[in-house]
């Protein structure tokens, strides 16, 4: 039972640093996970209102069968949206919206109605979030 | 000896930390829920726009009335042009008049005459998917009629077109039905007819059921 002064300090300071990342990696962990779940909430969101912009905001009575009119879009109240309809060789048919900066982007296939009987494929792709 | 002691308890409690995050990390599993949801969106919306997108914008479909490999000898024209059916249309009618008859499990060789529909529309809705799809996922479309089992015999329709090259993992799964052109009744009339069959005491569903397989990296 006598004092070892050296050693005991020493293994005080490592353990005060192990805890010290510890603790430092811990918080990080948490931070990349709050950023990772909010992400993921954005994509959720922009997935909902291109679903929603195919089923019913754009679609004329059919479910993925587009007719092009900003009408439907405008009286949709979403701020912050971007909205873009490309053919399959990327040409831009319609756009709705202002265009953003940095902000997630989702792409679907949709039809749009050319004429009576007649339907294009193309891709509807939609933003969300920050606009420039 | 104290020191040390304590040196490897925090060492395994450090350990245990990092275990722990690492668990939490892959549990929560942000980026493979956000596919997943993704893969269920572009599926659902690749279902619909093969069900609305006519053939017309693939520059349409064309195939020669013939069978066992010869055109059909006539005096008018025996090539057929489909461009404004849509693509899922395609398939109901390449099912409608391409059955199968399987006698004791072996395929029966019968008298098709739009056989070469079978082949063509085959390369065609690859061509068609694949632009559709646009390289963002791999997939595999899936085909098929409910069997109608007749005692020995059995007609069924199935076929599959798939891209899957360079995807290793199926990331979603999406079913929808679309109507044969005709009703239940004349479908098993023609069921009789090729199996030269009286009335037939079976009940048919005439549709065709489309499976989509969604594959991702």
């Amino acid at each position: 039972m006598g004092f070892a002064i050296g050693e005991d300090l020493i293994s005080a300071f490592i353990v005060a640093l192990l805890i010290s990342f510890s603790v430092i990696f811990l918080i990080q962990t948490q931070h990349a996970q709050v950023e990772r779940l909010q992400t993921l909430k954005d994509f959720d969101s922009s997935v909902e209102i291109a679903e929603r912009l195919r089923d019913q905001v754009l679609a004329n009575g059919t479910p993925g069968l587009l007719e092009l009119s900003s009408g439907g879009i405008d009286n949709f109240g979403k701020t912050g949206l971007y909205v873009e309809v490309r053919s399959l060789r990327g040409d831009v048919l319609f756009s709705c919206g202002q265009k953003p900066d940095h902000a997630l982007g989702v792409s679907l296939p949709v039809a749009i109605s050319r004429w009576a009987g007649s339907a294009e494929p193309c891709e509807l792709v939609v933003w969300t979030g920050g606009v420039e | 000896m104290k020191g040390i002691g304590s040196i490897t308890d925090m060492l395994v409690f450090a350990l245990i930390v990092s275990v722990a995050m690492t668990l939490v990390l892959s549990a929560t599993g942000g980026p493979t829920l956000g596919n997943a949801r993704y893969a269920a969106s572009f599926s659902s919306s690749f279902l619909l726009t093969i069900q609305n997108s006519t053939a017309d914008q693939f520059g349409g479909l064309e195939y020669n009335l013939g069978a066992f490999g010869f055109d059909l000898p006539s005096i008018g024209s025996t090539t057929k042009t489909l461009r404004y059916k849509t693509l899922a249309e395609l398939l109901a009618e390449d099912a409608l008049l391409n059955m199968k008859i399987e006698v004791a499990g072996n395929d029966v060789q019968s008298l098709r005459l739009n056989e070469d529909l079978d082949e063509k529309l085959g390369r065609f809705l690859k061509s068609a998917l694949d632009e559709i799809v646009g390289g963002r996922f791999g997939y595999r479309l899936h085909a098929c009629t409910e069997p109608i089992d007749v005692g020995t015999a059995r007609l069924h329709f199935e076929t599959t077109v798939e891209n899957l090259a360079g995807w290793s993992r199926q990331a979603w799964t999406e079913s929808s039905v679309v109507p044969l052109p005709v009703s239940g009744g004349e479908l098993l009339s023609r069921v009789e007819n090729a199996l030269g069959l009286g009335p037939l005491p079976v009940d048919v569903d005439p549709i065709l059921e489309m499976t989509l397989e969604i594959w991702s990296t």
